[in-house]
């Protein structure tokens, strides 16, 4: 017998143009109407896909409810019981309130802060911990939800209902992406990301180790998984790696970039943070959950004659720099050790090559951007199991369509439209891979 | 050395071929753990033991840039993916062997290890690396007991055999990355 009343998740329904009604629980909803998790209503889910797709200007706030929602049937599919459920529940909720501005470009300027990755996902655990309003509404199930986001067995919990949680927030199968790329497709408009969810949710089991249990699906739940697979490479090919949205998402780096790092505007002392979950983070904190994408747009803008500004307002009217040198890398590369450099290349070594080509090609170092992006064809970096006669055999194994490759790699160099400077920068490209 | 070498090394050390995914993912997780300045993206459990998503990530970035060749031989259920070197993949593993001459056969050592162990199977090198896995969250420094990876692998229930587990540290043993205390 539940210790949960029928309704108690059931505290408020919000409207949801995927599923309808989105239920929460009393808890839930004091949550989301904290400023920590308001604050995400101002992070667009997709950066600058939105100079693509003017519709996707969704946010990680109407996410983190749908991933809530997901949680909650699939909790129900696995015969959780009402205490995991709520914790599932909670760490869907919460997965992304670690968030900065422009969801993950943020990242990279954390990275390039700290010496080291600071992922949202660590954040996200820093403030279920220390956000005063959110520790306060969690009470003694804070550090459950955390320990499940670590992907560490969550103390009190039954070891094998731990890791099946885990792995309903965070793996292959969870509910994060089932719910992004349905999402992302509806707001942009697109039918690339649509899959069978109610067949998959509906095939959802777990494997029958008696400890460590991991989701999978049924065999019945096949070709739900390829038909997701393939929604995950479209929705990768056509838009998450847009070239204009890349090109929009490198701009805008380069501008946070040097707000932070030359021009001064944003405190670089603000952003350094360690990952050590056991200190106290709250001046970190409370510099960073002041930013959304409007406020740092503004408060770089407000520096009219900063080069940070300008190329914000290069971005804002849509004034981007073009597509100029575009190479499949498996195919138009010949020469096998450039080929194992590029393969290898970090965010570093690409924006000093991007310098290197700017110089050679008499051009200012802000007007060409080397990027390398990678369109994901496989399926998860991870197992996906299937239960084949009581047997869990990865997806891999079984699936009839056979993929050649893991991503489609390509190599880009943004610059400016004039064709003198293309011609140059051509140039200097071929030079530096070898390409006659 | 880092992923892409370590890879080349193991390839370079078993005639350029291995055979499963899972095979690569162990051997690589056992090298790293051997030999520490390896630099290998990390480890999470997963149902057949500690599995890196970066290793699998970096292994379809050699599969597309055709350094490595990905089939998948008819024959055998369930027998996995074989993985050989391209040309350009030998090439570039000779140079990285010029390069990395002392860790190429630091990491030759091992494969051969696990090769006489258990022929390169994917159970014994997922026997060890579970119990090693287990070991390392539960100890620290090198000296880990081969009485406690067999009771940690029985308190968690791991689901092998008594033997599968003797197996397992067995393999550690030899690796030398266990101690016996019998």
């Amino acid at each position: 017998m539940s210790r949960y009343p029928d309704d108690y998740f059931r505290f408020k329904s919000i409207r949801d143009p995927l599923y309808g009604f989105i239920d929460l629980s009393e808890a839930e909803t004091r949550i989301i109407d904290t400023p920590v998790f308001r604050r995400l209503l101002g992070i667009k889910q997709l950066s600058h896909a939105y100079l693509v797709y003017p519709t996707a200007i969704h946010t990680r706030f109407e996410h983190s409810l749908g991933v809530t929602h997901l949680a909650d049937r699939v909790s129900r599919q696995l015969s959780f019981d009402d205490d995991v459920r709520e914790i599932v529940r909670l760490a869907s909720l919460l997965h992304d309130v670690g968030h900065g501005p422009f969801s993950h470009l943020f990242e990279t300027v954390m990275e390039r802060v700290n010496g080291k990755k600071i992922d949202h996902d660590k954040i996200s655990m820093m403030l279920i911990k220390e956000d005063p309003c959110i520790s306060s509404i969690l009470g003694d199930k804070a550090e459950k939800i955390i320990q499940i986001l670590d992907h560490k067995p969550a103390s009190g919990l039954d070891r094998k209902i731990s890791s099946l949680a885990t792995d309903v927030v965070s793996s292959p199968l969870d509910v994060d992406k089932m719910d992004y790329l349905r999402r992302d497709s509806y707001h942009i408009g697109v039918a690339y990301g649509q899959f069978d969810l109610p067949r998959i949710i509906h095939t959802l089991m777990h494997t029958d180790d008696p400890t460590e249990q991991r989701i999978c699906v049924n065999s019945k739940g096949q070709d739900s998984i390829e038909s997701y697979r393939l929604g995950r490479y479209l929705m990768h090919a056509q838009v998450y790696k847009h070239h204009t949205r890349l090109i929009g998402d490198q701009m805008f780096l380069q501008a946070l970039d040097l707000a932070v790092n030359e021009e001064d505007i944003i405190p670089k002392e603000r952003l350094l943070t360690d990952t050590d979950l056991s200190k106290p983070h709250k001046e970190f904190l409370d510099f960073y959950t002041g930013l959304d994408d409007r406020g740092l747009y503004d408060c770089i803008l407000e520096k009219r004659e900063s080069k940070a500004a300008k190329i914000l307002r290069r971005i804002q009217n849509r004034d981007l720099l073009k597509r100029v040198v575009e190479y499949l890398l498996d195919k138009e590369v010949p020469n096998a050790q450039v080929r194992a450099r590029m393969a290898r290349l970090k965010s570093d070594d690409l924006r000093n090559m991007s310098h290197k080509i700017a110089s050679e090609a008499g051009l200012d170092r802000h007007d060409v951007i080397v990027h390398s992006s990678a369109v994901p064809v496989n399926l998860y970096e991870g197992e996906i199991l299937v239960m084949r006669k009581g047997v869990p055999v990865e997806l891999d194994e079984l699936s009839p369509i056979d993929v050649h490759k893991a991503a489609i790699n390509k190599f880009y160099v943004f610059g400016p439209g004039e064709d003198t400077a293309k011609r140059r920068i051509e140039e200097c490209v071929r030079r530096q891979l070898g390409i006659s | 050395m880092d992923v892409y070498d370590t890879v080349y090394a193991i390839l370079a050390a078993n005639n350029n071929t291995i055979r499963g995914r899972t095979v690569i993912q162990k051997l690589v997780y056992l090298s790293s753990k051997k030999i520490p300045s390896l630099d290998v993206p990390p480890y999470k459990p997963h149902y057949f033991g500690p599995f890196s998503p970066g290793l699998r990530w970096a292994l379809g970035r050699m599969v597309s840039f055709y350094f490595l060749y990905e089939e998948y031989p008819p024959g055998d259920m369930y027998s996995g993916y074989k993985y050989s070197l391209t040309r350009d993949g030998h090439k570039l593993a000779k140079e990285s062997k010029e390069r990395n001459n002392g860790t190429f056969e630091e990491i030759a050592k091992i494969v051969d290890i696990c090769r006489k162990f258990g022929g390169l199977k994917t159970a014994p090198l997922s026997y060890a690396s579970k119990i090693h896995y287990l070991l390392s969250s539960h100890e620290t420094g090198s000296g880990m007991s081969l009485a406690n990876a067999v009771k940690y692998a029985k308190e968690l229930g791991w689901k092998v055999s008594e033997d599968n587990v003797d197996q397992g540290a067995e393999l550690l043993e030899q690796l030398g990355l266990v101690t016996v205390s019998r």
